[in-house]
Parts: structure tokens; sequence; C-alpha cells
């Protein structure tokens, strides 16, 4: 206990017993001093009074020589924080506002940093991070394309500016269940020195590097992520050295020799595989093509930078060995040139305008908390005028008594920072339900409340006190003292204090902030409405959409059979089919060189790619894409006669401008390969997502154009997913093979399409509407607090014969004067900031009319409701009562 | 009003600390080189023998006392005082005792220094 307490003294923090001290050596010196003045001869109130005068201001004394303590500081910060709990404590209304304020500007940027940083800003889990760089093949028309396998290998043998360059490719596999049905994995194929060079390591077992590689061509091997082998293999470590069989054409064996760490899970932020294929276990599947194949571009490719390395320099080095290869290479890679960019430029890149435009709309909403809470500080310390007025008159140090009111909004901005962080866990327990997942797959993305995510919350929250807190302290500490102490407000309207006029700006910085939320809200839940409502010339009916990709020459059977037997299950009305559905997950690839030998202008030209979907006849009508001219394709077309193709608008308005291309006719593969007629035109649709550019389109007969791929579009009269199992079923029934990959619908595509819409619509409107929120509590707490200052100003106009509707007048005034400011100011910034996103929109117009006439109504309402109580109240003063007081 | 006469107040006692400090210090301990004393001692002590040149507000002793004390230059003990009442003593500690001789040299240097300003002006 000695020890303890001679530790105590040391830190200056035994402080009861030196205040005890120092009280006692002040009085000695009181004591010794009147009784020599006594003893020469004065009376003792002479004596007392000539005393306490030489000696000067106890409590100033007392304090400096405190601070005179060293370490003070510590136990200072105690004293001022306990006081600053009983101040709260004391009142309960400001501090409950002030924290929930605070708790929910908080709550919501915690929520979106980790929503962001999550799909984008988190960089890999791999040590020095930093050095890690992209490398990308590019073209005049793609910045950021991917590799071929053997371009991969020259650059790695040609270039010296990186400690170590990797590929990774994106696959899928199937895997057999128990019961013989098949399972979706994707997968990622790497070059065997993936795991070194980026520094990945297992969590069980151990990963391949390049010294395996001889032994690989034996024993193919395969290492699986966490989050598959927790799922499929329930955590169990023994896995490990046992085989597991996957499939693609072919089947085969493979053993697995490790598991990923649970922080690595792909080189994209928001990203998971399953399992991890070095090339040589890849080939059992796919065969030498994926890596022999130059133009088969298929492969990411990172860099680890050298030391003393700097991306530019890599950069130009990649860009001259792209060129050589250029040259080395013409059929493939002519045209082709290679750039290298920081992985952190890559991820801003991918967060685009959606990440920013949500991290900058959060920073708003955090501003009007703040504000909101510099409000209720600067009313509060209007309030408290007299008390603070009172310290300082006794000798209370100024700098003080800044440092005291600091500590009190450091307790409030961690009492709001604690409860913002449970508002923001709780949100984002709720984040995977808005993140949409693709169908038919596991969910990808976890968001975590971290390290990453607190410090992020923890510098907002301090950056807020700190800003907002300080003004009004320093005003505090400034006040008045006489008319402070004689409690006088003052009378006028136009107050000319200070803090009022600043209140007011404040206020009317929120309501502009609040216009440009509320606006980019509505533009933005508009954009997103579009995308749901407006007829996109697909998936208008009810669609279950069965994926199945077949391997063998009895495809077309088992499909035709699946077809008869799918036609005749009860609820389902009609049964069309096509290589992929509109919108499907197997993303772009399917595209048809096509030639146009018969035009003289397009004769010489380079091949055209474009995209195409092989059809079945009646599958304009089951999807709900309208015919706009010529004829469908009758079943003659998917047999025999002469070959013939619908188009799309865009196609008939890009190659027959002005022209009608009904007849007209293309030939596919080379320039004397079939020759196609066209047959009909139809309306644009999106295909590979919703919001593209309109890009030329081909629809060819199915059964002429056969593949193996087989989606199959059951229309049906209620909600299609009832039929799922009964689909799903029946096509096992047929052959077990048949099972689907995916079972979806048109309308969960569409919905996945236009995800990003709906999330930004989504967060951004209970941002706006919370934004709305605060900024109607801030300008009712602004009328108030007027109303109260004028108590005296209302009770004398009406005791002057003002009746009710003059006194709602005069407050309304200041409603409407400061609404009205704020709305103005807010304009030019929504226009600015639709603009911004436009990006973002889906068919609607920065400048739409509706959504700014509807905003600015919706929040003068609010606005007017939150300034009509306090107006209310004004009418309800007793002018006798007011005057008196 | 009261503010104003306030604040000049506090300015006052503020600017008397500044300019005293250092020579303040030096005053104490030298006072203190003839053995312990009590805060009002010393303060007496410095108004006997500057036959009251420099009036000293009693107070501002005790700031200055804990820092030299803080500093390791005096030490302190609680006795009974010639009142018969318990005072806290100060004394010098060796390190004080050497603060004291740079303290004084110093304050030599700068008085010649000064005074040779003076002449020269």
């Amino acid at each position: 206990v000695r020890l303890i307490q001679s530790m105590l003294k040391r830190f200056g923090l035994n402080h009861e017993s030196k205040e005890q001290e120092l009280e006692e050596e002040i009085n000695a010196h009181i004591a010794i001093e009147l009784n020599q003045r006594l003893e020469a001869g004065s009376n003792q109130r002479e004596a007392e009074l000539e005393t306490r005068r030489a000696f000067g201001n106890i409590s100033l004394v007392k304090e400096v020589t405190r601070e005179m303590w060293g370490g003070a500081t510590l136990e200072r910060l105690a004293k001022d924080l306990k006081f600053g709990f009983r101040v709260l404590a004391r009142n309960k209304i400001f501090t409950i506002v002030a924290v929930l304020s605070l708790a929910l500007g908080i709550g919501a940027n915690t929520a979106i940093f980790s929503l962001v940083d999550g799909l984008w800003f988190r960089p890999m889990a791999v040590p020095k991070s930093d050095q890690i760089v992209r490398i990308f093949s590019t073209t005049a028309q793609e910045r950021e394309g991917l590799f071929s396998f053997p371009d991969y290998l020259d650059l790695t043998k040609q270039t010296s500016a990186f400690n170590g360059v990797v590929a990774c490719g994106r696959r899928g596999v199937r895997m057999p269940r128990h019961d013989g049905t098949l399972q979706l994995l994707t997968v990622n194929v790497v070059s065997t020195n993936f795991f070194s060079v980026l520094g990945v390591r297992a969590a069980f077992g151990r990963l391949f590097t390049p010294s395996d590689e001889a032994a690989m061509w034996q024993q193919p091997v395969v290492v699986l992520g966490y989050r598959f082998w927790k799922r499929n293999f329930g955590g169990n470590p023994n896995v490990i050295g046992t085989q597991i069989e996957l499939k693609r054409d072919k089947g085969s064996l493979f053993t697995i020799i490790g598991i990923l760490r649970k922080d690595f899970r792909e080189i994209d932020t928001a990203e998971d595989r399953d399992v991890w294929f070095p090339p040589q276990s890849w080939i059992r599947l796919a065969g030498q093509g994926d890596f022999q194949d130059r133009g088969f571009r298929w492969f990411d490719v990172l860099g680890r930078l050298a030391p003393n390395r700097t991306v530019r320099s890599a950069r130009a080095q990649v860009q001259t060995i792209a060129s050589r290869l250029a040259t080395d290479w013409p059929a493939a890679d002519a045209g082709r040139g290679a750039t290298v960019i920081s992985d952190l430029n890559y991820r801003l890149g991918q967060a685009g305008t959606n990440g920013l435009l949500l991290m900058a709309i959060v920073l708003l909403v955090v501003l009007v908390c703040s504000v909101n809470v510099a409000n209720l500080l600067l009313a509060r310390s209007a309030v408290r005028g007299k008390e603070i007025a009172i310290r300082l008159a006794v000798g209370a140090d100024r700098l003080r008594l800044v440092r005291q009111l600091m500590t009190e909004n450091f307790v409030l901005g961690m009492a709001g920072l604690a409860a913002g962080l449970l508002i923001g866990l709780g949100i984002i327990a709720m984040l995977p339900s808005l993140v949409i997942q693709p169908p038919g797959f596991e969910p990808l993305l976890q968001f975590q409340f971290d390290e990453r995510v607190f410090v992020f919350s923890l510098g907002v929250s301090i950056v807020t006190i700190f800003l907002f807190g300080l003004a009004p302290s320093l005003r505090s500490s400034h006040v008045d003292l006489v008319p402070a102490l004689k409690d006088e407000t003052s009378l006028s309207m136009g107050s000319p204090q200070r803090g009022l006029r600043l209140r007011h700006w404040l206020v009317i910085a929120q309501v502009s902030i609040s216009t440009t939320l509320l606006i980019a809200t509505g533009v933005l839940v508009h954009s997103y409405l579009n995308t749901r409502l407006e007829d996109i010339g697909i998936g208008r009916h009810n669609l279950l959409l069965a994926y199945i990709s077949w391997s063998g020459d009895q495809g077309p059977v088992l499909y035709r059979q699946a077809i008869q037997r799918i036609r005749d299950l009860p609820g389902v009305q009609e049964v069309g089919f096509a290589t992929r559905a509109p919108l499907s997950l197997s993303g772009e690839g399917m595209v048809q060189r096509v030639y146009f030998p018969e035009r003289l202008n397009l004769r010489n030209e380079a091949p055209i790619e474009i995209d195409y979907n092989s059809i079945s006849s009646n599958f304009l009508t089951v999807m709900g894409t309208a015919l706009l001219r010529g004829r469908q394709f009758t079943e003659v077309d998917q047999a025999k006669g002469a070959p013939v193709a619908l188009i799309n608008a865009r196609m008939a308005q890009v190659f027959w401008p002005g022209e009608d291309p009904i007849n007209k006719s293309f030939r596919l593969g080379g320039p004397s390969g079939p020759e196609y007629h066209i047959v009909g035109v139809v309306q644009n649709t999106p295909i590979n997502s919703i919001g593209e550019a309109p890009k030329p389109y081909l629809y060819l007969p199915y059964w002429r154009n056969f593949t193996q791929e087989f989606t199959m579009m059951v229309r049906t009269k209620q909600d299609p997913l009832s039929l799922h199992d009964m689909v799903r079923h029946t096509l096992i029934s047929i052959d077990p093979r048949l099972d689907p990959l995916i079972i979806t619908t048109e309308n969960q595509l569409i919905r996945y399409s236009a995800a990003r819409y709906q999330i930004t619509a989504e967060l951004v409107s209970a941002l706006g509407i919370l934004g709305l929120i605060l900024t109607a509590v801030g300008l009712y707490g602004v009328i108030s607090y007027g109303v109260v200052q004028r108590r005296r100003e209302i009770g004398l106009r009406m005791a002057l014969g003002a009746d009710r509707p003059e006194i709602l007048t005069l407050v309304f005034k200041e409603v409407i004067i400061l609404g009205g400011i704020g709305m103005l100011l807010g304009l030019p910034m929504s226009i600015a900031g639709t603009h911004l996103a436009s990006a973002l929109l889906y068919d609607v117009s920065p400048w739409d009319i509706s959504t700014f006439i509807g905003s600015t109504c919706l929040l003068s309402a609010v606005l007017l409701l939150a300034g009509f109580i306090p107006a209310r109240r004004a009418t309800r003063i007793e002018p006798m009562l007011a005057l008196r007081t | 009003m009261l503010r104003y006469r306030l604040m000049a107040k506090k300015d006052r006692y503020r600017n008397r600390i500044e300019l005293l400090q250092g020579t303040l210090d030096m005053l104490i301990l030298r006072t203190l080189q003839w053995g312990p004393q009590h805060g009002h001692g010393i303060g007496q002590a410095i108004r006997v023998n500057s036959e009251d040149a420099l009036q000293i507000e009693h107070g501002s002793l005790y700031p200055a006392l804990h820092r030299l004390e803080r500093q390791g230059w005096l030490k302190s003990t609680w006795k009974t005082s010639e009142a018969n009442r318990r005072a806290k003593y100060y004394s010098l500690t060796a390190a004080g005792k050497k603060q004291l001789a740079v303290e004084h040299s110093k304050w030599k240097e700068l008085v010649s220094t000064i005074a040779r300003l003076m002449r020269t002006a």
C-alpha cells in the first residue's frame, strides 16, 4: 500500500492530501500574518482585511500553485470529467438530443464506411500491400484489359521492375453433391508463384509454390478458400490430403493441400473464391487451350514492385514489353499495349462515383448532425451564461474554463461515439440483406466492424466535437458579465448578440445541406424506380429460369424432352428457351463475327464482333420483347430453309441507317460464311446490365445454332419461385445431369443487375430522411430558443393588443426567412450534386424538375411543422406573466 | 464596469508573477541560505531585507515555492512555528545551493550588462 501511495505521489496523483496541505499552508500563512498584525495593535476587522489584501486572490493562488504540481493535468481532467458528467446528467433533454444527434451521424457514418470499405477501399490482406500493382493489357477501347497466359509468361520473363508477377483467372467448376446433383463453385486459376509473391499464408496445410510444379503434373492439387471449407467441410482440418471431385467438361480428382487464411479471400475486395487451382491442375479439367491460346485473355495480372521502383518506371518498362509483344505476335497482339496502376488507384476506380457519392453524402449527414450539436451547445452556453459569468467573476481562469467546457464536449462526444457505434453495428448487421447477391451463388459479402472502421468513426467524432464544440466554448468564455449577471435578455427582435446570428447561420447551413440531400435522394430514387417500373423489354411476365450446361451429344434430345415435360406441369403457361437469359450472370462472351460482303462500304472492313443469343421461336413473346418490324422465328426457321436472323433496333440503326433492314443479309464466321437474311427488328433490351448503352445485337434460331448451354424460361401463372422445386425435380427425373446450375427468375436477374441503383437509392434515402429529421430538430431548437428569448417582447406585443395570428406571423417570419435562405443556397449545391451523380442515374435527368419541386415541398412542410410547435407556444404566452418575470 | 475592474485586476496579478519570475526564485533561494523557513517568513524576510522596496503580494510566493520544490531545489517538512502553529518549512537542497550560485552569477552578469548599457546611453 505504501508503495502504491509513493507511486501515486510520484505521478502527482495523490492530490487529496496535497490539496489539504496547500490549504493548511495558506491557512498557516494567514494565521501568522493575522497574529502579527494583531500584535502590532490593529483591531480584528482591520487586521483580517489587511491580511487578505496582502495575500491576494486566494483561489487564484491555489489554482496557479496546483498547476505547479505537474501531472496535475491528469487530476484536473478527472475533475473536469466528473463535473462534465454531472452537468450532462442535470440537463437530460439537452444531453439526450445532443448524444442522439451525434449517434445518428456517427452510426450512419460507421455503417457506410464499413460498406464502402468492404466493397472497395480495404486493401488486400497481404504484407506490404502498398507494393502491389495491377498490370493491364490495353487497347484503344479498353483501359483495363486482361492478359492471356502466353502474354503473361512473356511479360514475366522480360520485366525487371517487379519482385514477382502473378496471374489470376476466374472460372467456375461443378462439384457433385452427395445426391448426385451438381453445385456451382467459383474458381481462381493462379500462377504457381501467386501465394509466395503476394505473401498469402495457409490457415491449415500448405499452399503450392513454383517448386511444386513437377510434382503437381503427377498429382493435381487444389487449395480451398476459407469460407468454402467452413461451409462444405464444416471447418474440418482433416480434409487436407483427401481428394475432391470437380467437373467441367470432364471430371477429375484433386488432392486438397491447404486452406487459405480467413482474411485473404480474393484479389478484389468484395470477392470470395471457393477453390484455387494451379495451371497444372486446371489443365486436367479444361485442357491446354486455356494456357496456350495467346488470344484468350482471362488473367488478371498483379505485380509486387521491386524496391526502388515506382509505378511510373514499371509502367514504362511494361509498355515497352507490350509493344515488343505486339510486333512479335501480330495476329493476337497487334494494337495492344499495357499499363501499370497501383492497387489503391485501381480500387478507387472501382469505387467510382457510387462509392464517392455515398461517402460524400454521409459526410454531409455528419455535418448536419454536428451543426445540430453546435447549435445545442450554443443554446446551452446562452442558458449557462450566468453560471459562467459567476465563475469568471470569482476569478476563474478563462483558458481553464474553455478546457472545462471542452471536457464536457468530450464526454458528450464519447457518449455519442458509443451510441453511434451501437447504431452502426446494427446497420452493419443489416447491410448484407441490402446488398443483392447474384442468384444461385453463396452470399459473397461480409461487412465487418473492425479497427479500420473504429478508427475512422473515432476520427470523425473527435473532429466533429473539436470543430463544433470549440466555437461555442470560446464564445461562452466571453460572456458579458454585467447583463448576464443581471439576468437581462435583449428585448429587441434583431438581437445584437452574435450568438443568435451564428445560430441562424447554422440552421441555414442545415437547411441547405438538407435540400441537397433530399434532392439527391429524390433523383436517385426516381432513377431506381425507373429500373423497376420502366418497360425494358424483358421480364414483364412471371418467368422462372433454369440454366443447364450439358456435356455430351444427347443434349438436344434431352432438352426437347425437358421442354415437353415442363410444359405439361400445372401452373405453367408457356416455355421458351435460349442459350442464355438476358442479364444472366455468365457475363459477356457470346459473339459472332459478322461480315457484310454485299455492302460496298463495309466490304473491306475487319470483321465486326456482335453479341448474340440463340432463341426459341416463342422467345420474344415469353420474354415480353416487342417486335418492331417483320416477323418472329417459326418452327421452320429452327429446322431448315434459308438461315434467318432477328436484329435489334440499334443494329438496324448502325448498319442500315435510314433503310429498311428486312430482307437485308450478312454473313457469319467469314466473308463466305452462311448468309443470314433479316426477317425482323426487335426493341433494344439490356443484354449484360441494366443501364448499359444499347449495343447492336443478333438473335439466331436456337436449334440451328446449338451450343451446350440451355436456359429454359418458364412462364408461370403465379409466383414463379413456387414452381422452383417442381421444375428442378422434373428435370432431375429425366436425367440427374439436367439438374440446373442456377434456378432463378428474370426479375431477380433484373434486380441484381439494378442492384447498384437500388443500394444507392436505399442508402441515400435513409440518409436523406435522417438529414431531414435532424434539420427539423435543429430548426425547432432555434425557433424555440428564440421564443423563450423573446417572451417579454411577445408578452408586450400581446399586452398592446396583438392577436394570435400576428404572433404566429412574427415567429413564422423567422422560420420562412431561415428556411428560404437555406433552400436558395441549397439549390445550386443540389444541381452540382445531381450532375456529379449523373453517372448513376437511369433515365433521369440531373435537372429532374419534379424531384426538385417535390423535395423542396417536403422540406418546406417539415420545416413549417418544426416551426409551428414553438410558434403555437408563443401564442400561449400569458402577457402578464411574461412581463413580470 | 465590473468586468473591466476584474480584467484589470487579473492582468496586474499576472504581470507581477511574470516580472518577478526568475528574480523571485533567486530571492527565495537566497533567503533560505540562512536556514529553513516557512512561506510567511520567506516573504517577510524579502520585504525586510529590501527595506520594503520589494512589495510582493504574499500569495504569489506559493506557486514559486511549489515549483522550486518540484524542481528539486527545495525540500519541505512540517514543523511547529514560533506562534505554536504547524507550518510548512522549506529548506535548500544540494541542487538548490548550486542553482542559487548559478542564478546569482547570471544575475550579476545581467546587472553589469544593463549598467554598461545605461552608461553608454
